[in-house]
């Protein structure tokens, strides 16, 4: 292999890669943020400067997480992460695998003198003392004789060498199965009247639409409110049908999906189909005076010709609030315009006061009437949502991965102990060493206690 | 006795806990520490109480959901997480002068869910959206991730006052402060397990979104928020592991990390985003 090659390989293995990698997608990723994408940006695209609208274009800021250059990162990445991984797992695994030696001349030749300490207890006395400790703590125990005393050497936790290697393959398998959904997925939505049936899929990102091999049939569709207005429930009752016959029935509710065909639905949208009929009664001093069907453009007397109503506008559903109309009131002496709400009871107790402070929406402003509205006859839409995706599978390995990876991480290192007991005039000498991975508290810590385990003045804990 | 109310109580206990941990490192004496971390406790206690509270009277409204559905449940859990957090690392690293530093995060969270007319304090029903068992973990998760980082972020700026070389006040400041090594030890794991945290947040956010949305990932803003949070967590964990940083880097990296949190959790509201209810 040649120089300039090798020294490719050490670029596409390297830290310094992932790092400039892992900011670039992070930068990316906040201009998508800033920026608006797809469909917003139509509106704000408009607004931009020619120049700096192609520009924008050509960079396809308008759609940043599928663009060539955003992909092209994450597929850089993902290189980076193979290469590196490759290039450094061989170390890692002699480490795991490498075995352990009993004695370790080098790490006790410079050995810290807080690391030694002196025991009554007779050398073979301390070395069983600390073998018990050590064996509480690590997987591998080895108790050898040598010329200078007795040598322990203990070893745990090596695998969690292997935790980055986890969340590295977890994060390959995020960014395949990322790619998997995004080419071979399907994403799109069908609309069904209730009653009514579909077989046609419209699929995102303007592709033809797809006709299934199955028939879906909106039965009902169910909106609900809590008394602040706020939506309580959203069901659609559909049945699966092929050849004509039902194969499956359910109810689709938010958070409740439905498999069917190979395809998962889920309730994303609803409406009102034109059709249903408005219906505007009135009572004078609360007694009941009137009603009548009523359409935009309706003109009508109240009875005794105690005024003339106009129908401005009907709205199936007025600022998030429900069907009203807005009505035009005269007796030629007073006129008003305010508009009429079917919900108003629970518009009413989730605004106190709302009528006093906002005219327009008191049904009773031509006092001493007031107006009322139901609708009758009327019909929803749902909107479902349909979507198969074979890389799911694979994110979810990939998240697993990479959750158990850190938890590898945080909470395992690889220590290894190598402990001597020599003799000494009334006792024993104790020289304990100690090497990690990681956490160097947790291991100064567990060096103290095998110290202490060696001298019968301490109690152990 | 409302919630709400024990709540608005709670911040004044923390912000005398605050002014008696800050009065402690300014003077230099350790006797001012037994308040400060006396006053956290019992307004840890309280701030326990008042969500154990929140919970029970939304069971008797007939809503019953725990209370971590709104902006400001959110706020008030975050601050608790702190709380909680800040309390296990007194009580097992001996470091006092951390809350200097994260008892005003605790206060000003809990301040802006009591007295910022915008924030809505009802317990309210769930809609469809959110009515989910992995509202509660989702929630949970992300919050407890923030807290971390919230704790390194404190870690980090008691790093930088204390390489600060700067004499007077600074001197003395610089002696209530513990030795570097402890703190930078603390301030990597405080980071790890923030990072450990988000990614159960971010693994949990897109097993909801799989069943609600239809795609466990959407670039909605916060989740692309959340990523590149993670993202710069992940770099931070490898300019440690990898490239060896230590001390007043790291230090930075961690308020630059919690700037990316803060962004996350408040600045991603003026982007629009299928995350308003938070």
């Amino acid at each position: 292999m040649t120089n300039s090659h090798n020294r490719f390989r050490v670029f596409l293995a390297s830290g310094r890669l992932a790092i400039a990698l892992l900011s670039m997608i992070a930068l990316g990723a906040l201009l998508g943020t800033v920026i608006p994408q797809q469909i917003e940006a139509e509106a704000f695209s408009g607004r931009l400067h020619p120049v700096l609208r192609t520009l924008f274009e050509a960079l396809q800021l308008f759609d940043v997480y599928h663009s060539i250059w955003f992909v092209l990162l994450l597929s850089m990445l993902a290189v980076n992460l193979i290469a590196c991984s490759l290039d450094r797992f061989p170390v890692a695994w002699r480490q795991i695998r490498g075995g352990l030696p009993p004695d370790r001349p080098d790490l006790f030749a410079s050995l810290r003198p807080d690391r030694h300490r002196n025991s009554a207890l007779s050398p073979a006395e301390a070395a069983d003392r600390i073998e018990t400790r050590l064996r509480k703590r690590q997987g591998r125990v080895t108790r050898t004789q040598t010329g200078q005393g007795i040598c322990l050497a203990g070893e745990a936790g090596a695998f969690s060498r292997l935790g980055v290697y986890f969340v590295h393959l977890g994060i390959l398998l995020l960014i395949a199965g990322g790619f998997a959904g995004a080419v071979w997925g399907l994403k799109g939505h069908v609309e069904i009247a209730e009653g009514g049936t579909a077989d046609q899929l419209q699929l995102a990102g303007g592709k033809a639409p797809r006709t299934l091999d199955f028939q879906i049939r909106c039965d009902r569709f169910v909106v609900e409110h809590y008394e602040s207005g706020a939506p309580k429930l959203f069901r659609s009752d559909l049945a699966f049908l092929r050849n004509g016959k039902v194969e499956m029935a359910g109810a689709l509710l938010v958070n409740h999906p439905l498999d069917f065909g190979g395809l998962r639905f889920y309730q994303s949208s609803y409406g009102r189909l034109p059709g249903g009929r408005q219906t505007l009664s009135w009572t004078r001093r609360d007694k009941p005076a009137g009603g009548r069907e009523i359409h935009p453009g309706n003109r009508f007397e109240l009875p005794g010709g105690a005024g003339e109503v106009e129908v401005l506008r009907v709205e199936g559903d007025l600022m998030r609030m429900g069907p009203a109309v807005k009505l035009s009131v005269t007796d030629g002496k007073r006129a008003f315009q305010f508009w009429v709400f079917e919900r108003i009871e629970q518009i009413k107790a989730a605004n106190p006061g709302i009528l006093a402070q906002v005219p327009l929406m008191n049904p009773g402003l031509f006092s001493p009437w007031l107006f009322s509205l139901e609708q009758t006859g009327e019909r929803y839409f749902t909107v479902l949502q349909a979507a198969h995706d074979p890389g799911a599978p694979l994110v979810a390995l990939g998240a697993g991965l990479v959750l158990g990876g850190l938890i590898t991480v945080f909470f395992f290192s690889h220590r290894r102990f190598w402990i001597r007991v020599e003799t000494r005039e009334g006792g024993s000498r104790i020289a304990v060493a100690g090497q990690s991975n990681r956490d160097p508290a947790g291991l100064e810590t567990e060096i103290r206690r095998l110290l202490a385990a060696g001298d019968a003045a301490e109690e152990r804990t | 006795m409302s919630d709400t109310l024990i709540i608005g109580w709670t911040t004044f206990v923390y912000l005398a806990s605050f002014a008696f941990y800050l009065v402690r490192m300014v003077h230099g004496r350790e006797r001012w520490s037994a308040p400060a971390s006396w006053l956290a406790r019992i307004g840890f206690a309280m701030h326990s109480a008042a969500l154990l509270l929140r919970w029970k009277n939304s069971y008797d409204l007939g809503i019953g959901h725990a209370p971590l559905s709104n902006f400001y449940e959110s706020l008030v859990f975050f601050s608790w997480s702190i709380l909680f957090i800040h309390l296990i690392l007194e009580g097992r690293s001996k470091i006092r002068g951390l809350g200097t530093f994260l008892m005003p995060v605790a206060f000003l969270l809990l301040a802006y869910a009591s007295m910022v007319p915008g924030v809505n304090n009802r317990i309210q029903p769930l809609i469809p959206a959110l009515q989910s068992n992995w509202l509660t973990v989702h929630v949970l998760t992300c919050f407890l991730g923030y807290a971390f980082f919230a704790a390194a972020f404190a870690l980090g700026i008691m790093i930088l006052l204390k390489s600060d070389a700067s004499a007077g006040v600074g001197g003395r400041l610089r002696q209530r402060i513990p030795a570097d090594d402890a703190l930078e030890e603390l301030l990597y794991q405080g980071a790890l397990l923030g990072f450990i945290f988000l990614s159960l947040g971010i693994a949990t956010g897109s097993i909801w979104a799989h069943s609600a949305w239809g795609s466990y990932w959407s670039w909605d803003p916060k989740e692309t928020w959340s990523l590149i949070t993670w993202i710069v967590y992940a770099l931070m964990l490898h300019a440690r592991a990898v490239r060896g940083w230590r001390g007043k880097r790291m230090a930075w990296l961690s308020l630059f990390g919690f700037a990316s949190v803060l962004f996350t959790y408040l600045g991603v509201n003026y982007l629009n985003s299928l995350h308003s209810y938070f």
